[in-house]
């Protein structure tokens, strides 16, 4: 959960968003059941049916399966499933950008690799 | 129960204008026997007996002072009729027919329920003179009190016809409106014999006719100026 | 039940002066829709129409196909809450909203009574003497507890403090979830109330210029920003809102979604894309001067 929503992005999204992140960080466990359409409607003040959009997506992803009457809950396999997309994002992202800055720099990919283990060391 | 759009605004009127009537009534009774008493001890003839009062007169007494106040006082009722209830009623997705037909039914019980009153507090009112040995026995004719019902409900509807012309168009027309009521209170007093102390009301030369005549005018009149209070409320803007 | 409202080309003179355009749309019924515009775009104008204050001078308005002008069936259906000063009413709250509840089929007065205890409405002070905020929070409880099919707020919010609309925002997503209908929030002040709309209205100028799902509209704006040459030629012939030049970078705010070719294309340009706000969106849409 976050405390506000970012204006600048489809609600619905977030709210997948939002859920994923919680999946990934071990906030929430498969087969937990996830916070239900009433409570985001009243914490985050957005149209139900804008939750429902979010969910819709996850459900339709693998991610989260329905209980008839009960809620949402996390579907197994979701962890697993999540990690492998964000891997992937983090490649097509994260090293992309960075990749084209570096190029921008001219700094060579040997140098960058060496960046990367000076920060790791720091990191501890 | 589902009640009647237009009963329920009747019935909401006659509740609101209805209250402020008490209070006029009591006001008037109170003004009433206080210039009784002073009367009684100053000894003082209070000559205010009226022609209108058909064939004969009653003298000084509570229906006095209502039939001269309350054509006033409904005419005011009148005039507040419009603008603040029509928006209420509107607001609370009630159509401008049924508010017209409310407003209607509303002076319909209010002219019954004055008139009412008023023939109680004088029955009252000759109870006590008994009482206190002041003789007075004089015969009210029916008639009276049929002016009565009549005078409240054309005042009353004249009084909402003049807010309902300036509601509905500017205040020059309005001013239109205002003669046309004049003409219609002088043609209404003209016919119960009642004489209005203007010269331009002399001039007309309105003449005091039978009694039974006189009923069917001032019910003519008062169909013609409600017929034209709903041409005028039909489609009306609700103003903010 | 759902109520489907649809206006077809509508138009209002009021004194000679055309207040409404042309104007027509179909909103399907229980959801939030938002209607944005700016003071006097004719906003209270439109909602006037659809609630039977005023007859529309051409075309229609109708609610399940039923014309809403003096239809009381449909106008019994239709609230219409103005923030509006109440300073001839002498009575209490609880009288005055007993009153207005008689004409309401829907109403209930068991929800009505926890609303004015979520508000703090002060019940032994007569309306004409209640605070603008308190007036305020007093109209949004009977238009709450009426569960009218269509309700209507039209900036009924502006009197509340901060703490009093969000108790309002709370209340209306909530009693929409328990009680669905057509709600319909008219507002300029469009960053607090946003995420509540489902589909959103643009008017300006007394013409409709937009009806979109807001999570579209979210969708619907990109800023671009680079090298002043290459942000020029990318946004060549796309809906320009603004345009900004920062020494030799520049900023141009385009309506309209890119397609996936755009954006890559953007990218190979080393343009940076952003999203823009419902807001800045809105402010573009309806500037002054519109060329």
């Amino acid at each position: 959960m976050r405390s506000s929503l970012d204006e600048n992005k489809p609600i619905f999204q977030q709210i997948r968003e939002m859920i994923e992140d919680d999946i990934v960080n071990g906030n929430l466990k498969e087969e937990d059941q996830a916070p239900s359409t009433n409570q985001l409607v009243a914490y985050y003040k957005i149209n139900p049916a804008t939750v429902l959009k979010g969910f819709n997506q996850l459900v339709d992803a693998g991610i989260l399966y329905k209980k008839r009457g009960v809620g949402m809950f996390v579907a197994a396999g979701a962890y697993q499933m999540l990690r492998e997309q964000r891997k992937q994002a983090f490649q097509e992202q994260y090293v992309w950008s960075m990749l084209h800055e570096a190029e921008k720099l001219g700094i060579s990919v040997e140098e960058i690799k060496n960046m990367m283990d000076t920060m790791k060391e720091r990191q501890g | 129960m589902k009640k009647n759009k237009s009963t329920v605004v009747g019935l909401s009127m006659f509740h609101t204008i209805g209250s402020w009537m008490l209070w006029y009534i009591g006001i008037l009774v109170v003004l009433h026997i206080g210039s009784a008493v002073v009367t009684y001890y100053t000894g003082d003839e209070v000559k205010l007996s009226h022609s209108a009062l058909i064939q004969g007169e009653v003298g000084w007494s509570i229906l006095n002072s209502a039939l001269t106040s309350s054509k006033v006082f409904f005419l005011i009722c009148g005039l507040l009729s419009m603008g603040g209830f029509i928006k209420y009623f509107v607001s609370n997705g009630v159509t401008r027919r049924d508010y017209y037909k409310g407003t209607v039914q509303s002076i319909l019980y209010l002219s019954l329920s004055f008139t009412a009153a008023v023939a109680i507090l004088y029955g009252l009112e000759s109870l006590i003179m008994n009482i206190l040995g002041l003789e007075r026995n004089l015969h009210v004719p029916i008639m009276f009190y049929v002016k009565i019902v009549f005078d409240v409900i054309l005042f009353y509807v004249v009084g909402w016809f003049i807010a309902a012309g300036f509601y509905r168009l500017n205040v020059w027309l309005g001013m239109v409106f205002i003669a046309i009521t004049v003409l219609i209170v002088f043609i209404q007093s003209g016919i119960w014999g009642e004489s209005v102390p203007i010269p331009l009301y002399k001039l007309m030369n309105i003449y005091e006719v039978s009694t039974w005549l006189a009923v069917l005018i001032s019910a003519i009149l008062i169909v013609g100026v409600i017929a034209a209070i709903r041409l005028l409320t039909k489609e009306v803007r609700i103003k903010d | 039940m759902t109520q489907k409202i649809k206006a077809d080309k509508m138009s209002l003179k009021f004194q000679n002066k055309q207040v409404l355009t042309n104007i027509s749309f179909e909103l399907e019924g229980n959801k939030i829709y938002g209607l944005l515009g700016r003071n006097g775009a004719g906003k209270t104008s439109l909602l006037s129409v659809l609630a039977a204050f005023v007859k529309p001078t051409i075309g229609s308005i109708k609610v399940d196909g039923e014309h809403v002008f003096e239809n009381a069936q449909v106008m019994e259906q239709i609230i219409f809450i103005r923030d509006v000063k109440l300073d001839d009413e002498t009575g209490k709250a609880p009288t005055y909203i007993k009153d207005v509840s008689i004409f309401r089929p829907n109403f209930d007065m068991d929800y009505a009574e926890r609303l004015i205890k979520r508000f703090k409405l002060p019940t032994d002070t007569e309306v004409s003497k209640l605070s603008r905020g308190m007036q305020s929070a007093l109209h949004a409880i009977i238009g709450l507890a009426s569960r009218c099919p269509i309700t209507i707020f039209d900036e009924a919010y502006l009197g509340m403090d901060a703490s009093a609309r969000e108790i309002f925002y709370e209340e209306v997503l909530n009693d929409f979830m328990e009680h669905p209908r057509t709600i319909i929030l008219s507002t300029h002040l469009i960053s607090e109330m946003e995420s509540m709309f489902e589909e959103v209205l643009i008017i300006d100028q007394g013409e409709l210029i937009l009806h979109e799902e807001a999570e579209t509209l979210r969708e619907s704006g990109v800023s671009v920003t680079g090298a002043v040459e290459q942000v020029d030629y990318f946004v060549q012939g796309k809906h320009i809102l603004k345009e900004q030049v920062l020494g030799g970078t520049k900023l141009a705010m385009i309506y309209g979604q890119l397609s996936e070719q755009e954006r890559e294309e953007a990218k190979a340009m080393q343009l940076t894309l952003g999203p823009i706000t419902l807001q800045e969106l809105f402010i573009h849409l309806t500037k002054e001067d519109k060329q």
